[in-house]
């Protein structure tokens, strides 16, 4: 069992649901881990684009996941029913 | 000797906050309007230059943290850099800046602090569910938090997050981490590790079971996900299961004596390590006056590496990852995060049986085959 991966040209790596990027990282690991552990490595953080580019996602987002809240500036609370209508234009925030 | 490759500084600017978080460690401090000032700063940064020449230490990283550190104008922070620059420069000592902040208060000339680089990265504070994040009238602020993250991915600059793990978040974990990684955004899940104030954490602290059965099932959605975003603690428990499995040579164990690497600098120059942060009995002196030698040989940095040593002989002395694992985390555990076993020893309660776990499902039955960089499912 302490064999299932191995640093070699072909590397057998047993783990079931994994997805394809998941694996990838993985594989990097065995094939180069740094060093494990170390200083607070949450907290300087890896720059680059988020998934959300657009003003308004990441509240559309956390909306469709069933949460209301209300946005400043905004007389009404926002609903999951509202996020739908926004994203169908109907809609600003 | 003290020898690390780097160093970070988590510097205390400023108490002051314009949230009331319930579980924040500061929340005594978070009405108390006082900052560094810039000439104990200066000192601070001449006392680090010569410290960390005379050590042959060549990079360091300062966490500027609070209180709110974004209720500080840009031109605090300018000026900060601008004596960064002349002092650690000219000592050839590699800097970066980084800020952890709620973004509740975020304004364009933070913004632009981040695209002149004077701010390098920045990661933000902010759970989505619990209702724990609040301002001084307890009203949520999670949306105007969203709201600034849409400024900043709009401005084209990536950040972090940081929640906290409690056991009023515990229960959306799963809406948690699909929203950070279908946002692709780097997170940090942290557990309760610090006291503000007795019984502020009542009935709000996990048991390191319930810790590890949060973890576990971060680790099998980031597993089956499609972003597979930097998510911490659980890809250094990745780490350490991928190399325990292969046997990997070049073990490394924390030394805090010789690899001592991150200091908390409270707001009057006091210097403590994480784990006994603010604690009098381990402070190990003030960084505005004394020399950076005599911060590393004081009776408080000793007591703090005797404590650390306890607690890794302890645990990690005899546990079959150490130096897999390097014994940092359990070094550097406050207090609070300290597990005590019946038999009265100090228990790896949490990361021991998360490499276990992690290291039982890479080694289960189905099989994939990886040649190079691509891979098929037999």
């Amino acid at each position: 069992m302490a064999k299932a991966i191995k640093k070699a040209e072909e590397t057998t790596v047993k783990v079931s649901n994994i997805s394809p990027a998941a694996m990838k990282v993985i594989l990097a690991k065995v094939k180069g881990a740094p060093d494990p552990g170390g200083p607070r490595s949450g907290e300087p953080f890896v720059k680059g684009p988020t998934g959300f580019e657009q003003s308004g996602d990441f509240i559309k987002f956390i909306l469709s996941e069933g949460k209301s809240m209300s946005l400043p500036g905004n007389s009404f609370k926002i609903t999951a029913d509202i996020v739908k209508d926004i994203s169908a234009g109907k809609q600003g925030l | 000797m003290w020898h690390p490759q780097k160093v970070q500084f988590v510097v205390k600017l400023t108490k002051l906050c314009n949230l009331r978080c319930k579980y924040c460690y500061e929340y005594p401090y978070l009405g108390d309007a006082a900052k560094m000032e810039l000439p104990g700063i200066e000192k601070m940064l001449h006392n680090i230059a010569k410290g960390l020449s005379d050590h042959a230490v060549k990079e360091c990283e300062f966490i500027l943290h609070g209180g709110e550190p974004l209720l500080l104008s840009a031109e605090y922070f300018r000026a900060i850099y601008a004596k960064q620059k002349v002092i650690l420069g000219n000592a050839g000592i590699a800097f970066y800046n980084v800020i952890q902040s709620n973004l509740t208060n975020l304004k364009e000339e933070h913004i632009q602090l981040i695209k002149d680089e004077i701010i390098s990265h920045i990661g933000v504070s902010i759970d989505l569910f619990g209702d724990e994040r609040v301002n001084i009238a307890g009203k949520n602020m999670d949306d105007k938090t969203l709201q600034n993250m849409d400024r900043l991915a709009k401005a084209g600059i990536g950040f972090g997050a940081i929640s906290v793990l409690s056991k009023k978040t515990a229960p959306h974990i799963k809406k948690m981490f699909s929203f950070f990684s279908q946002s692709n955004i780097p997170w940090r899940i942290l557990p309760i590790d610090l006291v503000g104030f007795d019984g502020q954490h009542d009935n709000n602290v996990l048991t390191a079971d319930e810790i590890c059965t949060v973890f576990k099932t971060l680790f099998e959605e980031w597993l089956q996900s499609e972003n597979a975003i930097k998510l911490e603690p659980i890809n250094e428990y990745i780490d350490a299961a991928i190399a325990s499995i292969n046997n990997r040579t070049g073990k490394h164990k924390f030394d805090k004596e010789t690899e001592d690497s991150l200091f908390v600098v409270n707001t009057n120059g006091d210097v403590y390590s994480e784990a006994d942060a603010y604690n009098a009995n381990f402070s190990y002196g003030n960084i505005f006056i004394d020399p950076f030698d005599q911060l590393l040989s004081s009776p408080g940095h000793k007591r703090a590496i005797a404590r650390a040593n306890l607690i890794t002989s302890s645990t990690c002395g005899h546990c079959i990852h150490y130096g897999y694992c390097n014994g940092f985390r359990m070094a550097e555990s406050t207090t609070e995060k300290l597990y005590w076993h019946k038999d009265g020893n100090i228990s790896c309660a949490v990361i021991r049986p998360m490499i276990d776990y992690i290291k039982d499902r890479l080694q289960e039955e189905k099989v994939m085959k990886i040649y190079d960089s691509a891979f098929s499912l037999d």
